[in-house]
C-alpha cells in the first residue's frame, strides 16, 4: 500500500508512511469530537432524572466537571499529536520532495533543458512543490480522514436508530453529489476561464516585451485596448465559471447545514409519536453539530484537491524522465571523433540532421559552417551527447559515445558557446567552475591567457567581485571571455566551440581570437562560426545544409569548387567591407 | 494603518463595483443571522418537550420548530449565495482594473526601466499579484463580515438565553482568540514576510540552478551549483518547521478552545440547575451546548481571513513598486522641432544605482541630411546616448534636442513621429506580418506595406510563409530567425518613413545570407535621411560624413574617417586592430 502511495502522490517512502501517519491522526481527532456528545448526553441526563426525583443538581458537579476535563485533555493530546503528523511531516517530505527533484533533474540529458522556458519550468517546480506541501499538509489527509471517520460515525448512527441517522446524514451524498455533479460544468467553464486568463497573461507579456515598439510607433492607446478586450471577456469568463463551480462548491458546503434541520424536523416528529427518546434525539443533534465541520472543510477544498491531481502529474513527468546511462569508464585511444551516418531529429518527421558522416581529427581545426537552421549546432552538440541519435554512431576514439555515461564523456570536452551562463558568485568561483581543484594561480593564469585579468582587475574587487544575476553586469565580450578562461582551466583534449566570438566587438575579439588560439593546441576542435574569415584557417572545413553534408574538405580545395561555401565566403567578404553610403 | 489603506485602495478599484462588495457583505451578515435561527429552533423545541416531560408526544408544538429550521436553513444557503456572487463580481472587476491601471502604467514609464527588469518578473506583478487579491475580495471579506456578526447576535441572544452560560460561551470564543493571536504576534510577526522572502530566494536559487545545469554538467560541477539550490530548500524548510514547531502549542490550544466550549458549560448548568428554575437551565444548556461549536468555526474563518488580508496586502506593495515608478514627464505646452537636426548639448546622464555618470557633458550634433557614425569600445557610451534620443531615459542636465526643440519638451507622439529606432533585437508580435508591419503606420495600404516589404528585402520570408503577409507569427510554428526577424522591423520602419534614423548594427550577424540582405535594407531605410548609426564595425561608417568615437562617456574624437586617421589617436588604432581582427583565422597553435 506504501508504494501504492508512494506512485499515487509522487511521494517518498518516508513520505507516504508519514501520509498514513497523518490520516490516522486526523482519523482519530475527527472521531474525539464526539466525546464531548457523550459527556454533554450524560449530563443531560442526570439533569433531566435529578429535576424529575427534584434533587440537587450540584451534587454530580465533581465527576461530570471531571469527566469535561478528561475529555479536554484528550483533545488536546491528540490535536498535538495530530499537528505533528500533519505540519512537521509535511516541511519534512516538502523540502525531499525539492532536493529528490533537483537530484533528478542534474541526471536528464543536457537536451532537456534546450527546448523548455527554464525560467517557467522553474517558476512551476516551486509553485507546484508549494501547494503540495498545503495538500499534503491540510487536504489530502483530511479528506481520507473525514471519509473514514464519517463512515464509522455513520454506522454507529444507524446502529442506533436508523432512521435519525438518515435524516443526519441524507445531506452527506446530497453534498457529495452536488460537488462532483459540478465537477463537469467546472472542468468545461474551467478551461474557458484558463484560456481567457492566459491570454490575458500572455497579452501583458508581449507588452512588456514589445514595450520599445509600441513606444516608437505610438500604438499605447490602441494596445491597452485590446487588452481591455481581453481582459474584459477574461471576467466574463471568471464570473460563470464562479457561478457554475465556485457557487456550487459553498452551496454544498451550507448543504449540510440543512442537515442540522432536517435533523430536528424529523427527530420532533419521531418524538411525538414516542418512537424516539428525547436524549436519543438531543444526541443525534449534537452529533450533527460536529459531523459536518471537518466535511465542510474537505468540501471547500475539494477544487484544490482535484488541480492536486494535475500538479502531481507535472512532478511525476519530471522524475519520470529517462536518464541517460552508460559505462563508467571513457578511455579512448585518441580523440577523433567520427559521425558515421548520423541521422537525428529533435521531434519525429522534423529530421534535423539526415545520414551525416565525417570526422574531426585530433590535431586539426574542423569547422561547421552552412546555413542558419542547417544543423550545424545540433551536429555539435551531439558530438557531447547532448541527444542519442535516431540512427548511425558518432564514436570519440573508436568508442561509441552513447555507451558512455555523459558524465564520464563530458570529461574530456571543453565548450564555449554562444550564450555563456555565469552564476552569482565571485568572478574567482566562476572561473573556477572549469575545473574545481584549481589553485587561485592556476585561474588567474587561465584568466590571463583568455585575456580578462586586465578588465577583471579594473573591477572594484577584482576577482572577489560578485557577478549579478547571470552576469548581467558583465559586456557579452567580458562574458565570453570569463566562460573562454573556464574552458582553458579545464584544457579537455575536446573543444567545442559554438560561435564563440559572435557577440565580441572588434578590440575584444582579436583578444579572444589569440586566446582561442592558444586553447586548440593539439586538440581535437570543432568549431561552428558565420564568419567565414574565423574559419579560413582551418584543417577541414563541413558545410552542412538542410540537414546533410554539401561539402567537405580542405578551405582551399572548397574554394575552388565554387560550390555553396564559395558563395558564402563571397557573400560575407562583400558584407565585411559595406559602408553605408550617404 | 498601512493595512487600512491598502484595503481601501483595494476597494477604490473595484470602481462601480464597490458597492457590491459592500452589498456582498451585508447579505453574508444576514446569512449568518439567518444561520443562527435553527439553534433557536432547537432551544424552543427542547423547551416545549421539557415542558410535557416525561410525556413528550403531547409537545406536538416542535415539528413546526422543525420546519422553521429547515426553512431558515434554506434561506442562509440561498442569500449565501447571492453574497458570494456579488463579492466575486467586485473581485473580479478589481482584479480587472489593477492589470489594467499595472499596464497602463508601465507603458507610460521611461522605456530605461525594462532593460534592469526582466519581462517575467514584472508580468507576475500585473498578473499574479492581480489574482492574489481575489480570494480576500471574494471569500474572505464576506466571511469576515459573518464571523463578526454571529458573535453579535450571540451576545444579542444572550439576553433572550441565559446570560451566564452566554458569557461562558463567549469566554471561550475569546481564549481561542488569544490562542490565535499568540500565534500571530511575539516572534511569528513578520513570519508572512519573511516566509514570502524565503520562497523567492528559493525560486531564485531554482532558477539559476536549472539555468546553470548544463554548464556545471560540462565540468562535472553539479554537486557544486546544487549546493546553492540545496541551502536554500532546507533554510525555506528549515522557516517553515521552526514556524510550524512555534505554532504547535497555540495551534493545539486554539483547536482544543474551539471544540472545548462544553466543558466550561458543564458545572455553569450543574450549578445554575441547583440553583435557579433547572428545566429553564436544562433547555438553555442544550442551546449552549450545541451552539458553542458554531462558534468555534466562525474564528476559524477569522484565522484565514487574516492570511488572505496580509496576502493581498503583499500584492497590493509589490503593485506599487510598479506605480510608483515615475512615468515620463510630458510637457504641458509642447514645441515643434524647425529641422532635422539632433543636437547634444552637454549632455550629462548617470543610470540610476550606479556610482560614475555614463556620459558626461557630451556635444555633437547630427547635421539634418547627413550620416554620423557612432564607434567606440563597448560600455563606452554609444548605445546610452542614441538611447537618450528617444527619451529612453531623461538626462540629468544639458539638452538633446530635434530641430532646436529639446526632447522633453516635445510631444511624445510628435517625438515618435520624427524618428525611427531599428534596435539590434526585434520581437515581433503575435499578429500577422501585415499588422507587424503596419503598427508603425496604421493608416498604409496594403500596397504600400508589400513596397515596403519589398524595400527591406522581405520578399524571400514572403515567399516561404503559406499566408505570405497574413501568416501570423509565433503560432503553428511560425518562428522566424532573428536576420528575418530584424528585416520585418526594417520593412516597418522604411514604411514609417521619419525622417531621422537612430541605427543600431547587430554585433552577431546571422548567417551570410541574412547579413547581406540587411545591409541592403539599411541602406534602403536610410536613404535620403538624418542617420545616427551605432556601428561595431568600423567599415561600416567609413563613409559617414561624420564619426564620433565615444570612450568613457565622452566624445574623444570626431571628423570623418580620413581625417581621423591622419589625426593617429583612439580612432586610427581601432582601426587597426579591426583590420588585423579581420584577416583573424583559427589556426593550430604552433603556427602562432
Amino acid at each position: 500500500m506504501i508504494r501504492r502511495l508512494q506512485h499515487v502522490f509522487a511521494l517518498s517512502e518516508k513520505g507516504a508512511k508519514d501520509f498514513v501517519k497523518a490520516v490516522i491522526w486526523c482519523f482519530l481527532c475527527n472521531i474525539s469530537l464526539m466525546l464531548p456528545v457523550g459527556v454533554v448526553m450524560a449530563v443531560i441526563q442526570y439533569l433531566l432524572g435529578t429535576l424529575e426525583a427534584e434533587g440537587n443538581p450540584a451534587e454530580g458537579l465533581w465527576l461530570y466537571t471531571g469527566a469535561a476535563v478528561l475529555v479536554l485533555l484528550v483533545l488536546f493530546i491528540l490535536h498535538y499529536f495530530q499537528y505533528a503528523a500533519l505540519y512537521l511531516a509535511t516541511y519534512r517530505e516538502s523540502a525531499s520532495r525539492r532536493v529528490s527533484l533537483a537530484e533528478t533533474l542534474r541526471r536528464l540529458p543536457l537536451s532537456f533543458f534546450g527546448n523548455r522556458d527554464l525560467s517557467d519550468l522553474t517558476a512551476t517546480m516551486i509553485a507546484d512543490c508549494s501547494s503540495l506541501d498545503q495538500m499534503f499538509s491540510h487536504y489530502i489527509p483530511q479528506l481520507f480522514a473525514s471519509i473514514f471517520s464519517t463512515l464509522v460515525i455513520g454506522i454507529c448512527m444507524f446502529a442506533i436508530n436508523w432512521r435519525m441517522a438518515l435524516s443526519v446524514l441524507w445531506v452527506l451524498p446530497a453534498a457529495v453529489l452536488l460537488t462532483a455533479g459540478s465537477k463537469k460544468l467546472q472542468d468545461l467553464c474551467g478551461t474557458k476561464n484558463i484560456l481567457a486568463k492566459r491570454a490575458v497573461a500572455d497579452n501583458i507579456q508581449e507588452c512588456l516585451e514589445t514595450i520599445r515598439d509600441i513606444k516608437a510607433c505610438s500604438r499605447q492607446e490602441e494596445y491597452l485596448k485590446g487588452l481591455d478586450g481581453k481582459l474584459e471577456y477574461a471576467e466574463r469568463c471568471a464570473i460563470r465559471s464562479e457561478l457554475a463551480t465556485g457557487v456550487f462548491v459553498c452551496s454544498a458546503q451550507a448543504f449540510l447545514r440543512i442537515g442540522l434541520a432536517t435533523t430536528v424536523f424529523a427527530g420532533a416528529g419521531l418524538l411525538i409519536r414516542g418512537e424516539l427518546s428525547f436524549l436519543y434525539f438531543l444526541g443525534f443533534l449534537f452529533a450533527a453539530a460536529r459531523l459536518y465541520d471537518p466535511l465542510g472543510l474537505v468540501l471547500q477544498n475539494i477544487a484544490a484537491t482535484f488541480n492536486a491531481k494535475l500538479q502531481i502529474n507535472r512532478m511525476r513527468a519530471i522524475l519520470e524522465q529517462p536518464v541517460q546511462t552508460g559505462a563508467e569508464t571513457c578511455e579512448p585511444e585518441n580523440y577523433d571523433i567520427v559521425f558515421d551516418h548520423v541521422k537525428f531529429a529533435y521531434r519525429e518527421n522534423e529530421g534535423v540532421l539526415d545520414d551525416v558522416s565525417f570526422t574531426a581529427k585530433q590535431g586539426e581545426v574542423t569547422a561547421l559552417v552552412g546555413p542558419s537552421g542547417g544543423g550545424k549546432s545540433t551536429a555539435c552538440k551531439l558530438a557531447a551527447r547532448f541527444w542519442d541519435i535516431q540512427g548511425g554512431t558518432i564514436t570519440l576514439g573508436g568508442i561509441d559515445i552513447s555507451k558512455v555515461d555523459p558524465e564520464v564523456l563530458l570529461k574530456h570536452y571543453s565548450f564555449v558557446f554562444q550564450d555563456v551562463v555565469l552564476f552569482r558568485d565571485t568572478i574567482l568561483e566562476n572561473i573556477r567552475l572549469g575545473r574545481r581543484g584549481a589553485t587561485d594561480e592556476e585561474v588567474y593564469a587561465a584568466a590571463k591567457a583568455a585575456r580578462c585579468d586586465e578588465f577583471i582587475r579594473q573591477l572594484p574587487e577584482g576577482y572577489q567581485t560578485m557577478v549579478g544575476e547571470n552576469g548581467s553586469t558583465l559586456s557579452g565580450g567580458e562574458r565570453q571571455r570569463i566562460s573562454i578562461a573556464r574552458a582553458l582551466l579545464k584544457d579537455a583534449p575536446v573543444i567545442l566551440l559554438d560561435e564563440a566570438t559572435a557577440s565580441l566587438d572588434v578590440e575584444n575579439e582579436t583578444e579572444v581570437q589569440e586566446a582561442i588560439s592558444r586553447l586548440v593546441k593539439n586538440k581535437t576542435v570543432l568549431i561552428i562560426a558565420h564568419r567565414m574569415r574565423t574559419v579560413t584557417g582551418a584543417d577541414k572545413i563541413i558545410v552542412l545544409s538542410d540537414g546533410r553534408v554539401a561539402e567537405q574538405g580542405r578551405p582551399e580545395e572548397l574554394y575552388g569548387k565554387n560550390g555553396l561555401y564559395t558563395h558564402m565566403v563571397k557573400l560575407q567578404t562583400e558584407s565585411q567591407s559595406w559602408a553605408l553610403e550617404t | 494603518m498601512k493595512k487600512q489603506s491598502n484595503l481601501s485602495r483595494l476597494l477604490a478599484l473595484a470602481g462601480g463595483h464597490k458597492k457590491l462588495t459592500f452589498l456582498g457583505c451585508a447579505l453574508s451578515g444576514i446569512a449568518a443571522v439567518l444561520g443562527l435561527v435553527p439553534y433557536v429552533c432547537v432551544w424552543l423545541a427542547a423547551k416545549d418537550v421539557l415542558a410535557a416531560y416525561p410525556d413528550v408526544t403531547g409537545a406536538f408544538r416542535i415539528v413546526r420548530w422543525g420546519w422553521m429550521a429547515v426553512w431558515f436553513a434554506i434561506a442562509n444557503i440561498l442569500v449565501y449565495f447571492a453574497a458570494l456572487m456579488c463579492t466575486h463580481i467586485a473581485a473580479f472587476r478589481t482584479a480587472r482594473n489593477m492589470r489594467h491601471l499595472g499596464t497602463a502604467h508601465i507603458l507610460e514609464l521611461p522605456l530605461g526601466f525594462f532593460t534592469g527588469n526582466q519581462s517575467g518578473r514584472l508580468r507576475k506583478i500585473i498578473d499574479d499579484n492581480a489574482a492574489l487579491t481575489e480570494d480576500l475580495l471574494a471569500h474572505k471579506l464576506a466571511d469576515l463580515t459573518a464571523a463578526v456578526v454571529t458573535p453579535i447576535a450571540a451576545v444579542v441572544l444572550l439576553f433572550t438565553f441565559d446570560w451566564r452560560m452566554g458569557l461562558l460561551c463567549l469566554l471561550t470564543m475569546i481564549l481561542a482568540f488569544v490562542c490565535m493571536a499568540s500565534m500571530m504576534g511575539g516572534k511569528n510577526a513578520g513570519f508572512f514576510h519573511r516566509y514570502q522572502r524565503e520562497i523567492e530566494k528559493m525560486s531564485a536559487e531554482a532558477v539559476e540552478y536549472v539555468r546553470g545545469i548544463p554548464v556545471v554538467k560540462v565540468f562535472q560541477q553539479t554537486v557544486y551549483s546544487f549546493k546553492a539550490f540545496y541551502t536554500a530548500i532546507q533554510s525555506y524548510s528549515d522557516l517553515a518547521s521552526q514556524y510550524a514547531m512555534s505554532c504547535r502549542n497555540g495551534q493545539t490550544s486554539f483547536l482544543t478552545c474551539i471544540n472545548g466550549g462544553f466543558a466550561l458549560l458543564i458545572p455553569a448548568a450543574l450549578l445554575l440547575a441547583s440553583g435557579g428554575d433547572g428545566w429553564e437551565v436544562l433547555a438553555d444548556f442544550i442551546f449552549y451546548a450545541l451552539f458553542a461549536p458554531a462558534c468555534g468555526a466562525m474564528i476559524n474563518r477569522i484565522m484565514y481571513a487574516s492570511e488572505s488580508v496580509m496576502e493581498a496586502n503583499e500584492a497590493m506593495m509589490k503593485l506599487d513598486q510598479i506605480l510608483e515608478q515615475k512615468p515620463l514627464e510630458e510637457s504641458a505646452s509642447p514645441k515643434k522641432p524647425e529641422n532635422e537636426t539632433v543636437t547634444f548639448e552637454h549632455v550629462t546622464f548617470q543610470y540610476p544605482g550606479t556610482e560614475h555618470p555614463a556620459l558626461k557633458d557630451v556635444s555633437f550634433t547630427v547635421k539634418e541630411g547627413t550620416v554620423t557614425g557612432l564607434v567606440g569600445p563597448s560600455g563606452g557610451g554609444k548605445s546610452t546616448a542614441a538611447s537618450l534620443i528617444p527619451r529612453f531615459w531623461d538626462v540629468q542636465s544639458g539638452h538633446v534636442r530635434i530641430g532646436g526643440a529639446d526632447v522633453r519638451d516635445m510631444d511624445s507622439r510628435e517625438l515618435m513621429k520624427h524618428v525611427a529606432f531599428v534596435f539590434q533585437d526585434t520581437k515581433l508580435f503575435k499578429v500577422s506580418l501585415l499588422e507587424n508591419i503596419r503598427m508603425s503606420r496604421p493608416s498604409a495600404s496594403v500596397e504600400e506595406v508589400k513596397a515596403a516589404a519589398h524595400a527591406a528585402q522581405c520578399d524571400d520570408i514572403l515567399e516561404k510563409l503559406p499566408a505570405g503577409l497574413d501568416t501570423v507569427v509565433g503560432t503553428k510554428g511560425v518562428y522566424l530567425s532573428g536576420g528575418e526577424a530584424q528585416r520585418i522591423a526594417l520593412a516597418r520602419a522604411i514604411l514609417k518613413d521619419a525622417p531621422i534614423v537612430v541605427l543600431d548594427e547587430a554585433t552577431a550577424f546571422a548567417d551570410p545570407e541574412n547579413e547581406a540582405l540587411i545591409q541592403k535594407a539599411f541602406s534602403e531605410l536610410t536613404r535620403g535621411k538624418t542617420v545616427l548609426m551605432i556601428a561595431h564595425r568600423l567599415s561600416t561608417v567609413q563613409n559617414a560624413d561624420k564619426i564620433l568615437v565615444i570612450d568613457r562617456g565622452s566624445v574623444r574624437e570626431q571628423g570623418n574617417h580620413e581625417e581621423l586617421l591622419a589625426a593617429g589617436g583612439l580612432y586610427a588604432k581601432m582601426w587597426s586592430d579591426y583590420q588585423k581582427a579581420a584577416a583573424w583565422k583559427v589556426e593550430r597553435g604552433e603556427k602562432i
